[in-house]
């Protein structure tokens, strides 16, 4: 497939002249279409702030502690590619993750508490956990502000569905209404996604052609209305678990009618995305092996979030107790999760390698100028791992995260001692430095609320 | 250094040997709630249950053993071929179509020749199986790849075929009538007076300012996507007990055995209520059985059960296996397809032969690995006796021991899990939590077998290991993509094995003497009947289709249990017909 690359300088602030050739340029991208005049982000901050962005990152099987320090993730080890980031970053001791149901530790099952504000529940194989009726706080998040932007939330994926010995088996971070979120885990559909198919560009000045545009539109947005219409109804015939899971259609139908909304053409807007001067479609490269299909994966979420395609995105890196061989770095006699049950030397690359493809999308977000800073002055990335000391399924402490300044709400540059204190409450944190306050979320047995991070 | 020590001593850990207390299970229901979206799943034993399909006995011919060529023997249509002990039937059930099932059902709709070929997201697995009602959902991104590919297929179809409309007629008569009728067959189920409604004033929309053509093309691109295509229902009508309408019963019918929607005379049927007694749909399950479709739809069953559907994933140490990515991999995948093809149309379709069939389909791409010199084959593949090669049925397909291995050597431990978990039915406790777990180095000089010694020697890891390596060490022959060998690391291969817990129980040596003990099992029988049972319902068993197991291995047991069979024995099930409602 055709896509178009840009050349643009970042940060430019040259309005008059290029604004016509950039308004061309992103028509093609589908992101000049929300904007009666694009109005980049270099321009908005001077008028306004710009919005945060959530960007969740996971890595399996936990980071080796410091020698001789329980408790402390330091920057040696496993934690040494983020090094470089560490004034960004508020890097936690003594956070754990709650446990489950037997009040142990149980590792492999355990992903949704990252981001379910709950324990891991006992080890299942074969079967992908969801928790009844549970949202993952960034879904939480997204359903508040995802309105603003064409894709209420995005998720990634580097190879996390995989084979394993009951078949190919999945385990996903997000989920809603105890529907699992399934991501997105090759480049090509991703780009698709963002890229094509985009929505109809500024109303044409031809009154044929406008016609023509106002008809289509009512058809699209018709057809909507009767399957939301139908949905609906189904609803009413099934049990509650399956009403969840309609929701989440219903949520994929309202997903699609935001992207049949042209400001010519008179359906409504209210998307008030704002992209980057340097918002592109990436060049991609076709390798499917784990590293090129992390480098796209990564070029694919800065840009989503640079575009302002989205505000909440989620990137997971395999899965826990995922067996697979980290060959490209001749790591070839233990896959990832024997590696993790038998720590040494080469669990650490591994561990390195994962945590250094992660640092490379908070390094794109730092050296993006936007306003006075960067855009991760104006993000918050949450990274986390399901374990802590993955050999043994230890999870208090696990590692945890943040990254970037939220907009100046945030100090980064140190760490801080969580003294015991578990993440499902560091959520509550998350919710509120985005705008979103979470109540009645997570299970009340460990959200006590949030830390006090000043 | 063990870091493992320190913590032990700081966190106050007390080392214990786990010492698998959880001994073998035979084949358990797992009614666990957490294990499913939909509540309580396996509760399905309320009282107000139905009693289900209790049959008088009949003499019925049963097919069992039969070796019709090309499908199971027809009944004689008098009485039904089965007896199935009453049970409570499973829960009511909203089932996604996968994605095969999807394009299928609109290359039929649409008279295509092939099936599209769109991006859909991949299906989610669950227990290996494509086609569990809670792994399936219509999230965001495949929504809007449905969208795509529902406006590119509305866009491309033929009207004048799909919605024909003479001069004289009034075009609002024309589009009615495609609607009620092409409707129908996207519903599976005539159209209701709302639903109606709702597409004729889509059609008068598009057609206040574009053509009848349009209009009908608007019509066709919200069918494609309408949840009426995408969503089974198996709900029926009423309270708590439940009976499946005629036309909820034919959908199940049509897709477990063509993959696709009900054909006419299956919706027939269900327009003349001619799906209801235990009879009329065995006969319309043996009517689908001997269609081609069924072929493949069987064969998508039997290798979703031995996890052999799927080895796109797969990747093995290119130095060691240089032609695995290139030939040997999809030839193996091939060579399965008819391996079980061939046994299923072509032989007797029994659980038995499949096991143990002394045959497979060889190319020159497989002819090494298989050890045959230079066979001359080409890239045809050719049906050849390897039983004196160290092969036998399913369990030594160079496919299967390839996906149960390592990048680069066997995996006495996944091999032996594979055998008990997916052949066995029998479940394994996870380790415990807080395990210490601290293999040994891997010494290069050894076997694999050598290597994983500490696993008896060490009493904190043999209680669970003892299920499953010694059945591994058994399959120690085949390499890490299926290869024969008699040496590793210049040490003589020893296969020897031992099954426990088991009715089979009892030492063996080597893959062959492994599969043909396991093809004369009875709880390999029934692991086969509740695998069958999996993936006809799409969710994981319940205590009636762990009793129906039971039933249909006296019945079909002694003939090596015709997997045809089973599937029609299913639809003769209480959950075939009847459900409970889960609110």
């Amino acid at each position: 497939m055709s896509h178009p690359t840009l050349t643009l300088s970042q940060g430019s602030r040259a309005m008059s002249k290029s604004l016509l050739k950039r308004r061309s340029l992103l028509k093609g991208l589908g992101a000049a279409s929300f904007l009666a005049a694009p109005v980049f982000r270099a321009t908005l901050a001077e008028a306004q702030a710009a919005p945060v962005r959530l960007i969740v990152l996971y890595f399996p099987g936990g980071a080796m502690m410091t020698n001789g320090s329980q408790g402390i993730f330091s920057y040696d080890k496993m934690l040494a590619p983020l090094a470089p980031l560490s004034s960004d970053i508020l890097l936690f001791e003594n956070i754990i993750e709650p446990p489950g149901p037997g009040g142990s530790d149980l590792g492999h099952s355990s992903e949704s508490s990252i981001l379910g504000g709950q324990g891991g529940p006992d080890q299942i194989e074969g079967v992908v956990f969801v928790p009844p009726g549970l949202t993952s706080f960034d879904q939480v998040i997204a359903q508040r502000i995802g309105k603003n932007t064409r894709f209420a939330s995005l998720q990634f994926g580097v190879f996390s569905d995989t084979l394993d010995t009951d078949g190919p088996r999945a385990s996903h971070i997000v989920f809603s209404n105890g529907v699992s979120v399934p991501n997105v885990q090759d480049p090509a559909t991703m780009f698709s996604r963002l890229f094509n198919g985009a929505p109809p560009g500024p109303a044409p000045l031809d009154a044929d052609a406008l016609a023509k545009q106002q008809a289509l539109t009512a058809k699209r947005q018709s057809i909507l209305d009767l399957l939301k219409g139908q949905v609906t109804d189904i609803q009413g015939l099934v049990g509650s678990a399956e009403k969840l899971r309609l929701e989440e259609h219903l949520a994929s139908l309202r997903e699609l009618e935001k992207s049949i909304m042209s400001p010519g053409g008179g359906a409504g807007g209210g998307i008030v995305s704002a992209p980057g001067a340097s918002c592109g479609a990436p060049s991609l490269g076709a390798g499917t092996d784990v590293p090129a299909v992390s480098a796209a994966m990564n070029e694919l979420l800065y840009q989503s979030i640079n575009c302002d395609a989205t505000r909440v995105a989620s990137l997971q890196m395999l899965h826990s107790g995922a067996e697979m061989y980290f060959s490209w770095l001749g790591l070839n006699s233990l896959g990832h999760h024997p590696m993790q049950h038998a720590p040494g030397p080469d669990f650490v690359v591994a561990q390195n390698w994962l945590l250094a493809q992660l640092a490379v999308v908070i390094k794109r977000l730092k050296d993006t100028p936007e306003g006075s800073g960067s855009m991760l002055d104006n993000s918050l990335v949450f990274l986390s791992s399901e374990m802590g000391d993955g050999e043994v399924h230890l999870n208090h402490p696990v590692p945890v995260l943040l990254a970037g300044k939220a907009g100046g709400q945030l100090r980064t540059g140190r760490t801080f001692n969580a003294n015991g204190n578990n993440r499902a409450n560091l959520a509550l944190n998350i919710g509120n430095l985005m705008g979103v306050p979470l109540t009645n979320w997570g299970d009340p047995a460990w959200i006590t609320g949030p830390l006090d991070l000043s | 250094m063990k870091l493992g020590q320190i913590q032990l001593y700081v966190l106050g850990l007390v080392f214990f040997g786990p010492a698998c207390t959880a001994s073998v299970g035979s084949p358990t229901s797992r009614n666990q709630g957490a294990t499913s979206n939909v509540p309580s799943s396996g509760n399905a034993s309320s009282g107000s249950g139905s009693s289900g399909s209790v049959v008088t006995p009949g003499s019925g011919t049963g097919g069992a053993g039969s070796t019709a060529a090309g499908g199971a023997t027809p009944s004689t249509g008098a009485q039904p071929s089965f007896v199935i002990p009453a049970g409570a039937p499973g829960p009511t059930a909203l089932r996604r179509l996968t994605n095969d099932e999807y394009r299928t059902t609109v290359q039929d709709l649409l008279g295509l020749a092939a099936p599209p070929a769109d991006p859909l997201l991949p299906d989610t697995r669950s227990l290996g199986y494509s086609n569990f009602s809670s792994a399936l959902t219509v999230s965001a991104v495949i929504g809007s790849q449905y969208a795509t590919m529902a406006t590119r297929l509305a866009g491309e179809a033929a009207i004048s075929t799909l919605a024909p409309c003479v001069a004289s007629a009034a075009e609002a008569d024309c589009a009615s009538a495609f609607i009620d009728g092409f409707g129908k067959q996207v519903h599976r189920q005539p159209l209701s007076a709302k639903e109606q409604g709702a597409y004729r004033a889509l059609y008068d929309l598009v057609r206040t300012t574009d053509t009848y053509e349009a209009g009908i093309r608007g019509v066709l691109e919200a069918m494609l996507q309408s949840p009426a295509l995408l969503y089974r229902m198996e709900y029926g009508a009423g309270a708590a007990a439940r009976t499946l309408s005629p036309y909820e019963v034919a959908s199940e019918l049509s897709y477990l055995f063509s993959g696709s929607k009900p054909d006419t005379e299956l919706m027939q049927a269900a327009d003349t209520n001619a799906l209801i007694t235990p009879v009329q749909i065995e006969a319309q399950a043996r009517r689908l059985l001997a269609l081609p479709r069924a072929q493949a739809n069987v064969g998508k069953f039997l290798e979703q059960w031995f996890l052999v559907s799927d080895m796109s994933g797969l990747l093995k140490d290119v130095n060691l296996f240089p032609a695995f990515a290139s030939t040997e991999k999809s030839a193996m995948e091939a060579s399965t397809d008819r391996f079980v093809a061939s046994v299923m149309w072509e032989g007797d379709g029994t659980v038995k032969t499949l096991l143990s069939a002394p045959f497979a389909f060889v190319n020159s791409s497989l002819a090494p690995v298989y050890g045959i010199p230079n066979p001359g084959m080409g890239d045809t593949f050719v049906k050849t006796d390897v039983s004196s090669m160290g092969r036998a049925g399913m369990l030594t397909l160079p496919s299967l021991l390839a996906l149960q291995a390592k990048e680069d050597e066997s995996a006495p431990v996944k091999r032996g899990k594979f055998v008990r978990t997916r052949m066995l039915c029998q479940t394994l406790p996870p380790p415990p939590p807080n395990v210490k777990i601290d293999p040994p180095a891997p010494d290069p000089n050894l076997t694999t077998r050598e290597r994983f010694a500490a696993h008896s020697a060490n009493p904190a890891c043999s209680g669970c290991h003892s299920m499953m390596d010694p059945i591994g060490f058994g399959l120690e022959a085949y390499d890490a993509i299926g290869t024969y060998r008699t040496v590793e690391n210049g040490r003589p291969v020893d296969s020897n094995g031992e099954l426990t817990g088991t009715d089979v129980d009892g030492k063996f040596t080597g893959g062959v003497e492994l599969a043909t003990r396991l093809s004369t099992s009875a709880m390999v029988r029934k692991c086969a009947a509740i695998q069958a049972a999996r993936y006809t319902y799409g969710r994981q068993e319940i205590e009636t289709d762990t009793q129906l197991a039971a039933t249909l291995d006296a019945q079909l047991g002694a003939s090596g249990m015709d997997v045809r069979e089973v599937l029609v024995a299913l639809t003769q099930s209480a959950s075939f017909t009847t459900r409970t409602f889960v609110p």
